[in-house]
């Protein structure tokens, strides 16, 4: 890639870096405009990304030596296809969900953090951006850090109790889980004397000091289990998801948590590679157990929630075992629908959670049997969750099948076929915790009162990102095939 | 009970992690991994390279500068982040700043101190500015002008050392640091360079020295700024005067 | 591109033409109801049309093919236009349109929800008979699954919510045993799912165990749909909490659906050699003619008539899975045949039980004494169908039950003939009550009453009646000039000729 294109990955990133360092002065000039101008950042960061479409060849990766450093000494961006994908996924979700936040917000914090909160939902994005195309495994736990400061603060943004009891319970998983990615970048970085991704690739195999490349890994995985709410360590997940503001609930958790457990995806194939398998194996097998565990606890528990926002919190919990069976199958086709997986996922949560945004916007209702019918009076919000929710089950032609189709062939052809079962029982489960809300919403007569007879739905601004993300769980199904064939490419080269 | 289980969790973690230490590679023998990748080019090159005569400045904001810039990036999220629970501070109601704050604060404190900060402050920016030849730099200039207006308000109160910073001047300044290095990575494109590059490829080689002195004071400069304000506002936001509104939390 | 087909964009209309009707329903103005509706039936109307202009060159042995989108090498999304598939999508364009037009006048409330989710089926339907591989007909059938939910909850009672529910448990768990299946298929099969060849399977390719998984879980897949005991459990629900012109089609096409799917797994995907070889038409076998057996049984024991009718759908059904698990020529051409037969004949008994339940509001046999005078027309066109489901000569269920009885010869195996005469027997019983009831019992028979006058004025909805009567007529239509090209004999000797060459 040559002339000012190779310029862009490293700009989509700090584009919104800068923005949120400059929204202080926007505020202090015109504090209306500060959605405005967010926004602004993260479409033309959107725009560089699909400059970008084409450029990117799915069978291999374009680095950027920051400051013109050569790997091992300076630090590099390695913009792979999957990389790339996440970005653009990063990017177009958190940009609907930031437009979603211009109405919903002022109704939840109060005026004189607003700022803040647009800040620190740019640094979020941005980290996000950084962390699935860094090259260098020191940068991940930099823009690791920022995606976990800001995903704290943005729990407690609201400032009531709940929420601050959230946020600080989430504090307490994610801090120590920050040290033991520190931990294991030291060890592994004792063992290697590098932190470039690909040097270490190549260093790991010859290294001698196993034990501490065995410990480095498992620390390393243990430490993205908390932050990506893999089973047993999962705790934080529902309070600070449910209570969090609905547009952050849905970044949190359609967003945040995926990237983190691809992160575990990119410390295994791209630090310790196919050539350590044997070191690390054990600990791939047992985070596949602990995914599949998560499959069934986080569909089960969503089954028996009463509050909305609660259910789809767990859901994104049996979600997030979904990822880790895809990757953990060790061959491109798992790999490409965990990849595919975060796409749907973080679209369908997203949208899910902005709909139960719209019900507690308009109405105040969090509780699914408020919902028996919705649909007399919010209508678009119904048809958008129903959409979404059946990406969710993975139902076709949504990009949720797409997904599941991959997840279960690769651990078909992994030899897997219990966890191949294990993730339909997932898509059983999914679907019983789905059509309860659906059916409550389109064919059961509500309570006297609950819904009045006429249509008055969410304002424009807030439908207009819901729908555009339910639309987008049927165009990235029908239309997956623009991208299976290159992702499927780069699952091969990542695991090569 | 459950005490007792995360206490055994805790200790076998512990004792597997002492064992993994005590596999690791022996401290300070010279054929150690990390003693011969990366280090001897930045101990032996990095002087030459950077034009930076403090090895660890030019690691920091040259070899990994990017890395660097994620840090203040952390740092001013971490501002945001008490903004957004705690928010802005909340000027007490009295006005006459001779009787204010109820601190036992005598003449003889107070004199002093405000002897002593302008020192401070011109030692900070001494810390700054000579970042780039002997140990110091922005993070420390800028905490240490951070850690005068402590001294100021914890004296004087939140209402003057917020008149003597006030909020109009700090909020666009918060960011400086992450605008800075914005800044002078986007040169660093049409230096010809990549992002953050110093020393520009489109500029003749023997002006590179004084390019990537200017550039790195420029960015210590932006650090110091930045980091000062950020914990000022911190610190502001988290003073709670007598008589300031109470906060809604 | 399968060897021989003609590219061609024909078969997408079919497709997409039922969308119309959506359109229709989303964008005409609220204050003509009617013409809308007249729109829905113009969208099935010309879906028929399509499809039949197709027929010409079907019959020639030409098929068409459309990619609509290749997902990865090996995976696409397209339609595939062959004789079996021609076959399918025949049958159904029909019944659509003629329910669609009986709706018109049936449905009372809900219009647009109703016809919105008629035509959004439709659509679906069409995509499951045109798919070239299972891929694509999961992904159609799945989506036909689950639009076809508000059609049967339509009334919205407490019955109709309760077999929805039971619809939706049986669709899900079957979707995903059928979703595995597919998936060891792609694994197994080398990478493709088509449908061009007769038989795409070996076992070279794959273990026996692994074919064996395979077959079973798509048995058990398609047969929820299709009925097969014991996976029939929402069939007998669903019907009578459905309105009849979604009954007719839940039996006469959706059921079919699961039929058809196993027609594509046995006849494509397996092929009659590896069935053979393998040795699991047996089991299918064994399943099938339980099935026959005991839904007849239970059919005797229901007071309602469309219950009844629904348990009656059960046995049929899988007197189509019988003929294509006898691994016999004629047991296929019937199997095949009998698909359309018990189209036509279920589907004008159920809109017959719903003229009735329109007219005179009465669900129940036992309330129905006298009802043929009432309603002659209705009760003669349901009577005609109950003759020919008994396999009375001439009609269409003769031509199945003769092919089907010649074909277990074909196989030795005249034990299967014993139990097509006991269904039919059993079939007898349970319809001949009915009839029995409509025109020879009437209020104050036991004291000698004169029967009552017949009365016609009761039947002036046309919409309603002239889809009854087409269907009657057809049923012994079809039955007497049955190699006529584009009745069932045509298309299905077609197919049994290239299953077995």
């Amino acid at each position: 890639m040559s002339g000012a294109f190779k310029h862009l990955p490293i700009m989509m990133i700090t584009l919104p870096m800068l923005g949120a360092a400059l929204m202080p002065f926007v505020s202090y000039l015109r504090r209306e405009a500060v959605p405005w101008v967010s926004a602004l950042f993260l479409v033309v960061s959107g725009v560089l990304g699909l400059l970008l479409a084409g450029r990117i060849p799915p069978d291999g990766c374009v680095g950027y030596r920051l400051g013109g450093w050569e790997p091992p000494f300076g630090i590099e961006l390695k913009v792979d296809f999957a990389g790339y994908f996440l970005m653009m996924v990063v990017c177009g979700i958190s940009l609907l969900a930031l437009l979603y936040s211009r109405l919903y917000i002022i109704r939840e914090v109060e005026g004189g953090k607003i700022t803040a909160y647009y800040v620190l939902f740019l640094l979020l994005s941005a980290s996000m951006m950084g962390f699935v195309v860094t090259g260098d495994i020191f940068n991940l736990f930099v823009f690791m850090e920022i995606l976990a400061i800001s995903s704290y603060a943005l729990v407690a943004v609201t400032g009531n109790r709940n929420a601050v009891r959230a946020a600080f319970k989430y504090l307490l998983m994610g801090a120590p889980s920050s040290i033991m990615v520190l931990l294991g970048i030291g060890l592994l970085y004792s063992a290697t004397g590098t932190l470039n991704m690909a040097d270490l690739a190549a260093r790991v195999g010859e290294t001698g000091y196993r034990e501490v490349l065995i410990a480095s890994f498992a620390v390393l995985v243990l430490a993205f289990m908390v932050k990506a709410a893999i089973f047993p360590l999962h705790l934080w997940l529902p309070d600070a998801h449910s209570i969090a503001p609905s547009p952050m609930s849905a970044m949190l958790s359609g967003l945040v948590v995926a990237v983190s457990a691809f992160a575990i995806a990119r410390i295994a194939f791209s630090v310790f590679t196919v050539h350590s398998w044997g070191v690390v194996g054990t600990t791939l097998d047992a985070l596949a157990a602990a995914g599949a565990a998560a499959v069934l606890f986080g569909g089960i528990m969503a089954i028996y929630q009463r509050d909305f926002k609660m259910m789809i919190a767990y859901s994104t919990i049996s979600h997030m075992g979904y990822i880790v069976l895809g990757f953990t199958a060790l061959n491109p086709e798992g790999l490409t629908g965990a990849v595919y997986h975060v796409l749907d996922h973080g679209i369908a949560k997203a949208c899910l959670f902005l709909c139960a945004g719209n019900f507690i916007y308009r109405k105040g209702y969090r509780r699914i049997d408020q919902l028996k019918g919705a649909w007399r009076e919010m209508p678009w919000t119904c048809f958008a969750f129903a959409l979404a929710a059946w990406s969710v089950i993975g139902l076709p032609p949504s990009a949720g099948f797409i997904s599941k189709w991959y997840l279960v062939y690769g651990n078909v052809k992994a030899d897997r076929v219990p966890y191949a079962v294990v993730l339909l029982i997932g898509a059983i489960l999914a679907a019983v915790y789905c059509f309860r809300i659906i059916y409550y919403m389109f064919f059961q007569p509500g309570e006297e009162g609950a819904w009045r007879d006429q249509v008055m739905d969410a304002p424009a601004g807030m439908l207009a990102p819901t729908w555009a993300l339910s639309l987008a769980t049927l165009f990235f199904g029908v239309f997956s095939y623009l991208f299976l064939d290159s992702l499927l490419k780069a699952a091969a080269s990542l695991l090569a | 009970m459950k005490r007792l289980v995360s206490l055994l969790f805790i200790g076998a973690l512990a004792l597997l992690l002492l064992y993994v230490v005590s596999r690791m590679p022996p401290m300070g023998e010279p054929d150690n991994p990390t003693a011969t990748r990366v280090v001897p080019r930045y101990l032996e090159k990095a002087e030459d390279e950077t034009h930076t005569p403090n090895v660890v400045t030019g690691i920091i904001l040259n070899y990994r500068g990017f890395d660097t810039m994620g840090e203040v990036t952390v740092i001013y999220c971490a501002l945001a982040a008490v903004l957004a629970v705690l928010g802005r501070e909340r000027r007490g109601r009295i006005r006459d700043y001779v009787e204010l704050s109820g601190l036992p604060s005598s003449v003889i404190v107070r004199t002093m101190v405000a002897l002593v900060v302008p020192f401070i402050l011109l030692f900070s920016l001494y810390t700054i500015f000579h970042g780039e030849t002997s140990p110091g730099g922005g993070f420390q200039g800028g905490a240490v002008i951070g850690a005068s207006m402590i001294i100021f308000t914890t004296i004087y109160g939140l209402h003057l050392s917020s008149v003597k910073v006030p909020q109009r001047f700090r909020s666009p300044l918060e960011g400086s640091a992450v605008i800075t290095f914005f800044l002078v990575g986007v040169l660093g494109f049409f230096g010809g360079g990549n992002f953050l590059t110093y020393a520009w490829p489109r500029v003749s080689e023997g002006l590179h020295p004084a390019l990537v002195t200017w550039l790195t004071v420029l960015v210590e400069v932006g650090i110091g700024l930045g980091g000062a304000m950020v914990l000022i506002s911190i610190l502001f936001a988290m003073v709670r005067e007598e008589g300031a509104d109470e906060p809604l939390a | 591109m399968p060897e021989g087909a003609t590219k061609s964009v024909v078969p997408l209309f079919p497709v997409l033409l039922p969308w119309i009707s959506l359109l229709a329903i989303l964008l005409m103005p609220r204050k003509a109801p009617r013409l809308r509706l007249w729109l829905c039936f113009a969208g099935s109307a010309l879906t028929f049309l399509v499809v039949i202009l197709m027929l010409p060159g079907v019959l020639d042995g030409k098929t068409y093919y459309f990619k609509l989108a290749s997902i990865v090498e090996g995976l696409e999304i397209s339609l595939y236009v062959d004789t079996l598939g021609y076959y399918f999508a025949l049958v159904l364009a029909f019944m659509w349109m003629l329910a669609t037009l009986y709706s018109i006048s049936y449905i009372d409330h809900k219009h647009n929800r109703f016809f919105a989710f008629l035509a959004l089926c439709g659509s679906f339907l069409i995509g499951c008979a045109f798919s070239r591989n299972m891929f694509t007909y999961f992904i159609f059938y799945e989506m036909m699954t689950f639009g076809s939910y508000p059609l049967i909850i339509h009334e919205e009672t407490t019955m109709a919510r309760r077999a929805g529910y039971k619809y939706l448990v049986y669709a899900i768990a079957a979707g995903t045993v059928l979703f595995f299946a597919i998936i060891a298929n792609y694994f197994w099969g080398g990478g493709v799912l088509n449908f061009e060849k007769w038989g795409l399977l070996s076992l070279e390719t794959a273990s026996r165990a692994a074919l064996l998984t395979i077959f079973f879980t798509y048995i058990a897949g398609f047969g929820v749909k299709a009925a097969i005991m014991p996976l029939h459990g929402w069939v007998p629900d669903a019907h009578p909490a459905a309105p009849s012109p979604a009954s007719a089609l839940l039996s006469g096409v959706i059921l079919k659906a699961g039929a058809f799917g196993i027609m594509r797994v046995i006849f494509n995907l397996f092929g009659i050699g590896l069935m053979k070889e393998l040795g699991v038409h047996w089991v299918v076998a064994v399943f099938a003619c339980i099935t026959i057996v005991m839904a007849s049984v239970f059919a005797l024991t229901q007071d309602n008539l469309k219950r009844r009718l629904a348990y009656s759908s059960i046995g049929q059904v899988s007197y189509i899975i019988l003929g294509l698990a006898m691994v016999s020529r004629d047991g296929a051409l019937g199997g095949v045949m009998h698909l359309a037969h018990h189209a036509l004949m279920k589907a004008c008994l159920f809109l017959c039980a719903g003229v009735i339940l329109v007219k005179t509001g009465k669900k129940n046999i036992s309330e129905m004494r006298g009802i043929g005078y009432q309603l002659p027309v209705t009760m003669i066109c349901f009577s005609v169908c109950a003759l020919a489901m008994m396999g009375t000569p001439p009609s269409v269920g003769f031509i199945s039950k003769w092919l089907l009885g010649s074909g277990a010869m074909q196989a030795g195996l005249p034990v299967y003939v014993v139990i097509l005469l006991v269904s039919s027997l059993l079939n007898a019983a349970y319809f001949l009550p009915i009839i029995y009831t409509a025109f020879f019992r009437w209020e104050g028979d036991e004291e000698g009453a004169h029967h009552p006058k017949l009365d016609f004025s009761a039947e002036n909805d046309r919409l309603m009646m002239v889809p009854v009567v087409l269907l009657a007529l057809l049923v012994l239509v079809v039955g007497i000039w049955v190699t006529v090209p584009g009745f069932p004999y045509s298309l299905a000797s077609r197919v049994v000729n290239l299953v077995f060459p």
